[in-house]
Parts: C-alpha cells; structure tokens; sequence
C-alpha cells in the first residue's frame, strides 16, 4: 500500500516546486499509469517514491510518503529497493556486471542474501525474465528488448512488493515492446503492485488499473489531453528526380557477416518516407551508408547526383538528425546553435528567419541545456535546417518525446517535405510512420521486406 | 598495425587450462614476471623467460587474429629497440662493427662525428627487446583470458577499496558506451560542417567536443548511480537498520560512477595523440600531458574533495592495465606518486581549483613530478633505460608545460561545464 500525503518537491536550485500537494493512495497489486506530458512531473514522482528523491537528487520535499510501512524519504535508497524497485529507460546503463547471470547475482550479494537465496532468486529471475538460455552470454550480446529484461530481473530478484518502470520502454523497439508487455502482464498476474510512466500508454490499456495524470506537478482530475485535435494531414509532394540511388549495394561491419546484400533502393525527391524495423535491421547503417559514413564494399551510391562521396563532401546537402538531442549541441546560444553550421561552412544564415519561423525567437539568447528535451531536438534540428539540406534524414527523432513534442517536430519535417525536401526517417513509434509517412520501407535484417506507398 | 586494432587485445572467451585458473593466480604470475622482468640481466635468462612466457601464451589458446598482432607489436618493438640502442648506445667500451654515417660526410658525418652500430648496443637492445616481450606477452596472456569485471572481483577479495574497486568496474562497464557516444558526438559535429582530416578541423573538434560528452556523461552517470543503488548497492557507511548517515571523506555512488566516467574520458582523450601528435620526437610529453591534465583538472573541478587525484589517476592506471596492458605492479608507483603530489598540493593550499593560478601551478607540478619520476628513477632502475641529462631536462620541460596548458584548459572546461550543468539542473 501507498499513501502519499501532500508531496511537494522542488529541485535543487530551481524557485517553483515540481509536485505540488500531492495526495495519493494505491492499493496492493494494483495497475497504475502515470500520464502527463514531459515536464509534468511523472518521473519526478516516481523517483520520490523509493526514495531517490531527496537522497540522490538533493532539493525540498516536504509531506509524507508512506511506501509498504516504510518511509522513503528517511531510508536510503538501498534498503528501501527491496520494497520498490525501478527500471529505467536506457537498458545499458542499468547492467553491472558481464553476464546475464552475474548481473541478477549483483544486487541480491549487495542486499546480502544467502547464497541458497541468492541461487533460488537468480533462478527464478531468469525463468519469469525469459532469460534462461542467455543465463551465461555476456549483457553486451544482448538485444536491447532482451537488456531491458536484463534489467528488470536484476529488479526481481530483489523480490520488491512494488515495481515502478520509467519510460522503460523508450529505447525498444516493436519486439521489444511486446516482449515487455508479456513481462509486465506476468508481474500482474503474480499481485505485484505496478507504477508506469508511459508517453505511448496505447498498448496498456488492457492492464491499466487506476490512472493519474499529472499536469504542471498537480494530480489532473480526468485525462490530460495530449493528443493533437486533428492529426495533421498534409498533401503529398508529386516526385521529380532521384534524391538517392542505392545500386546493388553490399556492406556488412565483418567480414562475411554482410547486412546489405545487392540493396536495390531509390528515394525520389520530396519523398516523406519511413523506414521501420526491429533494432539491427538495418536502418542507421543504412542511413550512414547514404550520408557517406561508412563505405558500402560493392555496388553504389548516388545523392543528389554525387557518387564516391564522403560525409565532408555532402554536408549542407543532407541533413541528420539522430535521437539524443545532447549529442548534437555545442554552442552557447540558441542563435549562435543555429548559426554554428552555416558558419563552418562559410555561408550567410539569418538566424532571425530561423527563429520566427519554428516560433524560438523568445530562446535566441538561451543556453540550448536550460530547454526542455523536446525544445532542445527542436533546436538540434532546426540547426541541421540552417544549413538548408535538401535530403533531411531523421533516425529515431522522436524516440524519449512526448506526444504533442513529436507532433511539434514530425510537422516541421512535413512542412519542409511540401516545400520539396526529401525526407527519410526511421520510427518505432508506429504512430509516427501512420501520419506522417507517405512511403514506409520495412527492412527486416538487411532485406526490404516491404516498400509501400500511401495516398 | 590498422588503426583501431590495438584495442583488439581483449578479453577472448574460452574454456582453456589458463582461463579457468583464478584471476588472483593471474596476478601473482603478472608481479613474478614483472619482478623478474627487471632483475634479470643475461640474454639468455631473457630469453628463457620470453620462451616460458610465449608458452603460457599459446596455453591459453589465442586466436589468429591476437598472433598476428602480437607478432607485428613485438617485431616493431625489437626492430625499433635494437636499432636504436645499436645506434645511441652511450656506455664505454663500445665497439663499431658497422658506419652509417662516415665522420667525414658532410654536415651530419662532422656534427655526430659520424653514426656506427655498436656491438655491445645491439646486445644491450637485444636484452632489452627480451625484456618487452615478455611484459608485452604477458600483459596479453593476462587480458585475453581474464573478464574485466573478475579481475576487479579479485582485487576486491584482495582487500583494494570497495568504492575504488566500484569506479573500475563502472569504467570497463560503460566504455564501449561512451565510446559510441564520442563517435556520435563527432558525427553531429561533421555533419555541422567541421572537417576532421584538417590539423584546424581536429583542434576546433577538440573544443567543442568536451562540453557535450561531459555533461551526457553526467547525465547518463546519474541515472546509472541511480540504478546502482536501487540494486542495493551502498557504497556509502550505512547504518544496520538502512538509515543514511552522513558520512565523511567520502564519494557518493554518483560521484563514484562520475569518476569512472571520467578514467574512460583520460584513456579516450590520449588515444588520438597515440596515434598523432604523441609520436612527434622531443615534443611527445608535451602534447600527450595536454589531454590526460585537461580531463583530470576538469574531474577535479566538478567533484572537488580530497581522494579525487587519488581515484583518478589511479583508476585510470589501474583500468588500462586491466583492458590492455597486464596488471604490472611496476607502474603503480609512477602514478601514486602523482596523485600524491597532487593530493598534497590541494591539501596545503586548502583549496581546488579556483583560478588560472593554481591550475597552471598544479599542472606544472603534475609534469615535473611525472617525467622527472620517470626519467630518474623509473626509467633506469626498473626498466634499465638510461637518457641523457639534456634530453631529461627537454622532455620534462615539455611535460610540465603541456601539463599546465592541460590543466589550464581542463579549468576553463570544467567552469564551463559546471555552468552548462547547474543550467540543466544536473
């Protein structure tokens, strides 16, 4: 049981509270969905529930928080994990130790555990996790889908009452989703209690017990809207040319471990099109195959009517835009960000257009770290703009945004794709490719398995 | 040697007689031939012990692949060896049985007064050559037959720190991660217009690169610690009924994990000056101190408590040798001397890095404590190398001034980020 009794927390070195005035029960072995758009403070409360906020993030909290009898915001996170433990979003930054089997070990030998409990947990981790014939590879081997299992039966065989899951299913792809959700209705079936904070909750919707939905730090009486009114629909862009020309090209990062075989592909201009498939498909190589990063062993490539070209030569011709907007920042400024590449290049940009336009102008002198997650792949993007690309090419852009920032950022590319830009992208999120895409190309490991045109 | 193959000398997994000897067996053998390494003096006690150490080798069972760069490592380190201590030998008698350059050639011939090999060189390279091949096969016997994440297990039931054992566990863990990120870091950078294959493109890559891999690293470094203490682990005095206490003289898991983040940053920050700018003769400690000082003073500045020299630099010598090198006892002094020196420096002034001043001041001490260590005491009675004075005095002035433009760097890098960090709420 969970009784939460006006929780407010502010950050550290922030003025205004992220949760305010919480009150909040949950009862055993109950189903619950956190919903809310970014910033609303899903993660926030959840962190406050097994303790990691205050003891790791510092700040202010005041009211009570009464997890299983245990109060969190006294007991370190240590002790109160065995009560309620977390899965995070990024599978790889919650594996320890080199094998499957070692990493479960690791956090039972912490809570020390006998070595008959430890063995008796492991064991049983492994099966629920579906991870028994991986019990002995090495974590790395493992796909992401089969990591983010990794990681919550290390959670497991703590044999926590309360499993809490933050946005646990970001990185995975279709599969991974799947196999996620047959884990998740396991625990339910066990009575254990589950706390999820989703963006794309769709597919939970059969498991959902109670829903809180925080908007602006305060429980939201009914749903937040975070759906779009309408979904944007913008006209198809008539082809004119060939944007890229993939001819019979072989690549493979090993020697005789190739993922092209004779690909055969062309991209027309101003085509808006997806290419979807499972993690290892495919789709960055071949995204890098296109942008000149990485060399296919025969066969060849031709963009916008250069062939044997490198990344430096076609940069200002394409444009990439990959998940993790911080990657992919580096000045000081808003406006020095989006004028950072025409500056390399050597050419005039009005940063001013850029600004008005994609409505940043209140940001212009803003460091790019102080915006949202959102805000700041919108900014990483309108840079890749500036440098006025006529190929824009999106690999998972939307993946860790919620649903009003990804429309935000899908309707820019579509914007630009009506002016005649050619625009490829790679999605998990199937939503995105239903509204946006008007070519999905579905690559199942190296091999177009499908190419379709929608009206 | 193709670029990037040097970090092929990893962990192989195999079921051999030498992989299934524990990681603590593995350690004794690494100190023993270490210690031998350096008493031994007769080519052919060397010689035995280079053949006994291949044969350990071969035990353990390498794959083509691992030969074939063993090969090419020792046939460069014995051909570069041998010449050279056939060419600069110093020591009298020697004898010249071979003129490369005549006393009476112009220019060169009269300036040297002529270049000869000497015999009693080349047997002084030839002993030496033995001597690096067997630390060089030993070092990959131990890493390709030894996980990482067991040696660290071993150092711990061998009572090193608990924590410290945690940063170098953390940094094997995350590095083929971070690796990812800096090449994806450099990718944007490309595709903003930087060109890379330019001696001006490689320096502006420098400067921007470090803001935005740092503070992901703090960002990812916080959810790991996050993950590792909803795991159980408790690195921190805790007391018996889970109530925190406040505990002193101490890192926390976040700044723990932030550490071991930051050894992977020192060990990637020196690889592209390996490979370059390292290898420039008498300019070498110059441009392979501005690296190593840089992500070290930038380390200091965001987690300024006493022990973080400490962790550092020894994690950092601890880690490489772990991965790439062999446990060798040999090379702890070298860097508990600089984190000592450095510890000591902060600890007298009171204060970390608050100023240019003492940044440029701790880099100077980190340089001169560095090379004249290695230069004086290592150098000749741990690995029998001996240097002239002048070239002591030009490699330790090159080394303390890289030092200090490091250290200066790493300071204005560390408020930067400091600022980028307080910013995004980190």
């Amino acid at each position: 049981m969970i009784k939460v009794r006006r929780l407010t927390y502010t950050y550290p070195y922030t003025e205004f509270p992220v949760l305010k005035d919480i009150d909040l029960d949950i009862n055993d072995g109950e189903f619950v969905l956190v919903e809310g758009r970014s910033g609303a403070g899903k993660s926030t409360l959840l962190y406050c529930l097994n303790g990691i906020i205050p003891h790791l993030y510092g700040g202010k909290l005041t009211g009570e928080i009464n997890v299983n009898g245990l109060d969190p915001t006294v007991l370190t996170v240590s002790r109160v994990a065995s009560t309620a433990g977390i899965v995070f979003q990024n599978p790889d930054l919650q594996i320890f130790m080199p094998t499957v089997r070692e990493d479960i070990v690791f956090g039972c030998k912490n809570a020390g555990l006998p070595e008959s409990t430890v063995s008796v947990r492991v064991h049983e981790a492994l099966i629920r996790m579906g991870l028994v014939p991986f019990a002995d590879k090495p974590a790395d081997e493992l796909s992401n889908g089969q990591k983010q299992r990794l990681a919550i039966a290390g959670v497991y065989a703590l044999a926590p009452d309360i499993f809490l899951f933050d946005e646990s299913t970001t990185d995975l792809d279709e599969k991974g989703k799947k196999e996620f959700l047959i884990i998740l209705e396991r625990l339910k079936s066990e009575g254990a209690t589950v706390i999820i904070s989703e963006h794309e909750p769709g597919y939970l919707e059969h498991l959902i017990d109670k829903k809180i939905s925080l908007k602006d730090g305060v429980i939201f009486p009914g749903e937040v809207e975070i759906l779009p009114a309408e979904m944007p629909r913008h006209p198809p862009v008539f082809s004119s040319g060939t944007a890229v020309r993939i001819k019979n090209v072989s690549f493979g990062y090993r020697r005789r471990q190739e993922i092209f075989t004779g690909l055969n592909l062309d991209f027309r201009k101003g085509e808006f099109t997806a290419v979807v498939g499972d993690n290892g498909s495919g789709k960055t190589t071949l995204f890098k195959l296109i942008l000149g990063i990485l060399r296919a062993g025969k066969g060849e490539i031709e963009l916008e009517g250069a062939v044997r070209y490198t990344l430096d030569d076609i940069c200002g011709k394409a444009g990439f835009l990959f998940q993790n907007p911080d990657e992919q920042l580096f000045a000081a400024t808003v406006e020095d960000e989006i004028a950072f590449g025409p500056r390399q290049l050597g050419v005039q940009c009005d940063t001013e257009v850029y600004l008005e336009a994609y409505g940043m102008i209140q940001y212009r002198g803003v460091h790019p770290s102080q915006l949202s997650c959102g805000e700041r792949q919108r900014v990483a993007f309108i840079s890749i703009l500036a440098m006025c690309p006529e190929i824009i090419i999106l690999d998972e852009p939307t993946t860790g945004l919620d649903r009003a920032n990804w429309v935000r950022l899908m309707d820019t590319a579509a914007a630009l794709n009506s002016q005649g830009k050619t625009v490829i992208f790679s999605s998990h999120n199937m939503n995105v490719v239903e509204m946006y895409a008007r070519r999905v190309i579905r690559l199942e490991a190296g091999r177009v398995v499908s190419d379709e045109i929608r009206a | 040697m193709k670029r990037g193959e040097w970090f092929q000398m990893k962990y192989e997994h195999k079921n051999t007689f030498i992989h299934c000897l524990s990681p603590e067996i593995k350690i004794a053998y690494s100190i023993a031939v270490s210690i031998l390494i350096v008493i031994l003096n007769s080519p052919r006690e060397l010689f035995l012990l280079a053949a006994a150490v291949l044969l350990v080798l071969f035990l353990a069972g390498p794959g083509f692949g691992r030969i074939r760069l063993l090969f090419f490592a020792v046939a460069a380190v014995v051909l570069s060896t041998f010449a050279s201590q056939a060419v600069f030998y110093s020591f009298e008698p020697k004898t010249a049985v071979f003129t490369l350059v005549p006393d009476d050639f112009p220019v060169v011939g009269r300036f040297t007064g002529g270049i000869y090999m000497y015999r009693e060189g080349m047997i002084y390279g030839l002993v030496q050559s033995l001597r690096l091949i067997a630390a060089l096969t030993m070092a990959v016997t131990v890493v390709i037959s030894t996980h990482p994440a067991h040696m660290v297990e071993a150092l711990v039931r061998l009572r090193f720190s608990r924590s410290f054992s945690f940063v170098i566990t953390m940094s094997i863990r995350f590095l083929p991660f971070m690796f990812e990120q800096s090449k994806r870091i450099v990718l944007a950078l490309r595709m903003r217009g930087i060109k890379t294959r330019s001696i001006n493109g490689a320096f502006r890559m420098i400067r921007f690169i470090f803001i935005p891999l740092v503070v992901n690293s703090l960002r990812q470094a916080k959810i790991a610690a996050f993950a590792a203490e909803t795991r159980g682990i408790a690195l921190d005095k805790n007391s018996p009924d889970g109530r925190r206490k406040n505990s002193f003289f101490d890192f926390n898991t976040f700044e723990l994990i932030t550490i071991s983040f930051f050894i992977i940053l020192m060990y990637v920050s020196i690889v592209p000056f390996k490979m370059g700018l390292g290898r420039i003769p008498f300019f070498h400690t110059f441009f392979f101190s501005i690296p190593i000082t840089c992500v070290l003073f930038i380390g200091i500045g965001l987690i300024p408590k006493p022990g973080i020299v400490f962790f550092m630099v020894c994690g950092h010598r601890l880690f490489i040798q772990i991965m790439l090198t062999g446990i060798n006892p040999l090379w702890w002094p070298y860097a508990l001397i600089e984190a000592t020196s450095l510890e000591l420096f902060f600890l007298l002034r009171g204060r970390f890095l608050d100023s240019y001043g003492a940044a440029f001041s701790a880099g100077v001490l980190r340089g001169s404590v560095v090379y004249l260590y290695f230069y004086l005491v290592s150098a000749p009675y741990i690995w029998h190398q001996f240097y002239a004075p002048w070239y002591i005095g030009i490699q330790t002035f090159w080394g303390a001034a890289g030092s200090a433009v490091g250290g200066m760097a790493g300071y204005r890098f560390g408020l930067l980020i400091r600022k980028t960090c307080a910013r995004s709420g980190l």
